[in-house]
């Protein structure tokens, strides 16, 4: 646990030393800002105390956010073979990957946080739900943490951090899209079943403000499934054949 | 162990089905928490309480239509859910079934004959977009009685149906409520939603006050725009009725408009304003003006180069306005606007035996106009017109020296619940009515699932256009100076770390 603690801190503050946390927060605060307040179905245009503008628009930003967090996250180390590094130092790979889903989990929490002056106008402007905005915020999180355990995968089948970032791109759009839409297409059983592994279902429910067992296991397990497979990958270099 | 190929791959096969397995068993064992303020997808006590109270078995069949597209899936999965709280709760004596929709013609004619109503629903086949009939709605049955739903396609609301049909059957002597007819009173045909709400949970009948004691099977009566004075015997009726312990609404007309020409608009004299004023109530005879008025038009002659034509145009008019402002009050509880047609101010001096209070106000911006009034069309308005501030137009009043647990509920406006063909009617206008009759008939039961789920969370603050811009910008703004503050607090940090390091001397 503490190997884990040590990795996702030093990670979360690699982000905050080079420039790429501050561009990616940049992109994903002004994109948002700029949708939820002037764009469309902006607040003032739907007149709604609740978040919900802001939260389908994040829901969208993150399938490609993401992504950009995670992409050089084992690719990286691989290319560099620093990895090594690492497990010479008794660090097990399950402990690097976790430490480093945990610190990718840090980093979209904050921008997370950074998004709080939303919430407070809204309260401000109105009567607010505040149950189910809250639980709108933790859908997101939820929503990132499986966004993240796929991004760690797709990073750790490469070594190429442009093919990390449009693998997890694909894996995450046909999460977020591809399932919803083609669960209307096949009726019965199968599209119940695609229309269950479709993440826009369960965010839904949970960003109305219910949190339902279901979907809590469905993230949670995902974001399990990502790590799980990412730590498959990478014991994949001590193989004998 | 030695990690070979095959390992690794069994390890992700597992992987998957543990995946698979624990989410199978999650689909069927599940429980849900509900964060919303308003408890919305949790069942409300009222529900419970009919629930809990069920002496014979119901039973709800419903009816969905086969490989509906996922959106009505879900408010299937809703439905069913809901229905299985519904059984958990009546302890055994709510049974419910997901019955198959029929195929032939005959069949599904006799659905709808039970009252559950046809949709179209698209769905694809084939490459094809095909629109469907189907049915999306339910039976619930009591004996030989039975009551329909015929569309569920929306969570809210879904519980109101479900136990408002279960009240339906359930309720053995539903309490009577009473419309006094006499006076020039609509009948309640001209007020179809309010009808239909009601017979939920009352047996509406019309009253003779001429005759004695006519008033005797009812729990509460209800007079709504009286047009012919009250005689003294029938106001001594209402004094017994209220002695009784009976309980009254009352929509009163205290002035007359005609729209057609223009006024004098003069006063309306029927002796319940008197009678009213008796009881601490006072209906005074003014014209209210509101700035949150409706628009009408008016035809004016003009001359246009075909010579002279009836032109549209549109004024201000303040006699009819909608009313947003309400007091917390179970009466009020859930309501968001109405639209009230020349109502007069309210003013309650009750004595030590009664207590009362407002329901319902004009916007701040309210002007008094004592009757008689002479209506100008080409007035321009302007905010001197509206000093008098919010005025209450609906009062509530418990007890009298007679009887202490009678109830009285006065509204200065006798059009409000009445359907005018033609025209839109606001909803609330209606709950109103109804609301203050649950709440007269002191049966609380559904006044709160009526408005359950629909509760609207507009944004109150109002804010001028520029102040809208600087909410707009700063919202945008904000987050990003303070990641850029941030990013350079952090940067300054580092440069001063630097500087320490390279000012060691390691010599």
């Amino acid at each position: 646990m503490k190997n884990i603690w040590i990795i996702a801190k030093r990670e979360f503050q690699t982000f905050f030393d080079s420039l790429v946390a501050y561009i990616l927060l940049f992109a994903f605060l002004g994109l948002t800002g700029f949708l939820t307040w002037f764009f469309g179905n902006d607040i003032f245009l739907v007149k709604q105390a609740d978040l919900s503008p802001f939260f389908d628009f994040a829901y969208i930003l993150f399938i490609f956010f993401i992504p950009a967090i995670t992409m050089r996250m084992i690719a990286e180390e691989k290319k560099a073979g620093t990895l090594e590094v690492l497990v010479t130092r008794a660090i097990s790979d399950w402990e690097i990957v976790a430490g480093k889903y945990l610190a990718c989990l840090m980093l979209v929490g904050t921008s997370l946080l950074f998004t709080l002056p939303y919430y407070f106008t809204i309260a401000w402007l109105g009567p607010m739900d505040h149950g189910a905005t809250i639980m709108g915020y933790f859908g997101l999180l939820l929503l990132s943490s499986a966004y993240i355990g796929i991004g760690l995968f797709a990073s750790s089948i490469t070594n190429n951090q442009i093919v990390a970032f449009l693998l997890a791109l694909l894996i995450g759009l046909i999460f977020a899209f591809i399932f919803d839409f083609s669960a209307s297409l096949f009726p019965g059983g199968v599209g119940n079943f695609l229309d269950y592994l479709s993440f826009n279902t369960h965010f839904n429910s949970i960003s109305r403000g219910v949190i339902d067992s279901r979907d809590l296991i469905f993230f949670l397990t995902l974001t399990a499934l990502g790590l799980l497979l990412t730590e498959r990958q990478l014991a994949q270099r001590n193989v004998i054949d | 162990m030695k990690l070979t190929k095959s390992t690794l791959n069994i390890r992700t096969l597992l992987y998957i089905g543990i995946f698979l397995i624990v989410n199978l068993i999650a689909y069927r064992a599940f429980f849900r928490l509900d964060f919303t303020a308003d408890k919305r997808y949790t069942l409300s006590d009222s529900s419970k309480d009919i629930l809990e109270n069920l002496a014979d078995q119901v039973t709800i069949s419903a009816y969905f239509s086969p490989n509906l597209p996922p959106d009505f899936e879900n408010v299937k999965n809703d439905f069913q859910d809901m229905l299985s709280e519904f059984a958990s709760y009546s302890d055994g004596q709510v049974v419910y079934e997901f019955l198959e929709v029929p195929q032939e013609d005959a069949e599904k004619a006799k659905l709808q004959q039970s009252g559950l109503a046809q949709v179209q629903i698209q769905s694809r086949e084939n490459d094809e977009i095909k629109v469907v009939n189907g049915f999306m709605g339910a039976i619930v049955k009591l004996g030989a009685q039975q009551e329909p739903i015929p569309l569920i396609r929306d969570v809210r609301g879904m519980e109101y149906s479900l136990a408002s049909s279960v009240k339906k059957l359930a309720i053995k002597d539903k309490p009577k409520v009473g419309f006094v007819q006499g006076h020039g009173e609509p009948p309640i045909q001209q007020m179809p939603q309010v009808a239909q709400m009601l017979q939920v949970s009352y047996v509406g009948d019309t009253v003779n006050l001429a005759q004695p004691n006519s008033w005797a099977a009812f729990k509460t009566l209800v007079i709504l725009k009286p047009q012919q004075p009250y005689s003294a015997q029938e106001l001594a009726q209402l004094d017994e009725f209220l002695a009784s312990g009976g309980n009254l609404f009352v929509g009163l007309d205290a002035v007359q408009a005609n729209l057609q020409g223009q006024g004098p608009w003069g006063p309306l004299n029927t002796g319940l304003e008197t009678w009213l004023g008796e009881k601490g109530v006072r209906v005074e005879q003014s014209f209210l003006v509101d700035q949150q008025g409706i628009q009408i038009g008016v035809q004016t002659p003009q001359m246009t180069p075909f010579g002279q034509m009836n032109v549209t145009s549109y004024i201000d008019f303040p006699y009819i306005m909608q009313i947003n402002n309400f007091e917390a009050h179970p009466i009020t509880e859930g309501l968001e606007v109405m639209l009230m047609q020349f109502p007069s101010p309210i003013s309650l001096s009750l004595d030590s035996t009664s207590k009362g209070g407002n329901l319902v106000y004009t916007s701040q911006l309210t002007g008094k106009q004592p009757a008689p009034v002479f209506f100008n069309p080409n007035k321009q308005w302007t905010q001197n017109d509206f000093t008098a501030g919010p005025q209450p137009m609906a009062v509530w009043v418990e007890g009298s020296k007679a009887n202490q647990d009678s109830r009285i509920v006065v509204a200065g406006d006798g059009d409000f619940p009445i359907y005018q063909q033609g025209q839109q009617f606001i909803p609330d206008n209606a709950n109103f009515l109804v609301n203050a009759i649950d709440w007269l008939t002191d049966d609380t039961g559904l006044i709160q699932l009526r408005t359950k789920g629909v509760v609207a969370r507009p944004l109150e603050k109002q804010l001028e256009a520029g102040e809208r811009s600087l909410v707009k910008v700063l919202n945008f703004l904000l987050p990003i100076l303070i990641l850029l503050g941030f990013g350079l607090y952090r940067r300054q940090k580092r440069k001063m770390q630097t500087l320490k390091w390279k000012a060691i001397d390691y010599s």
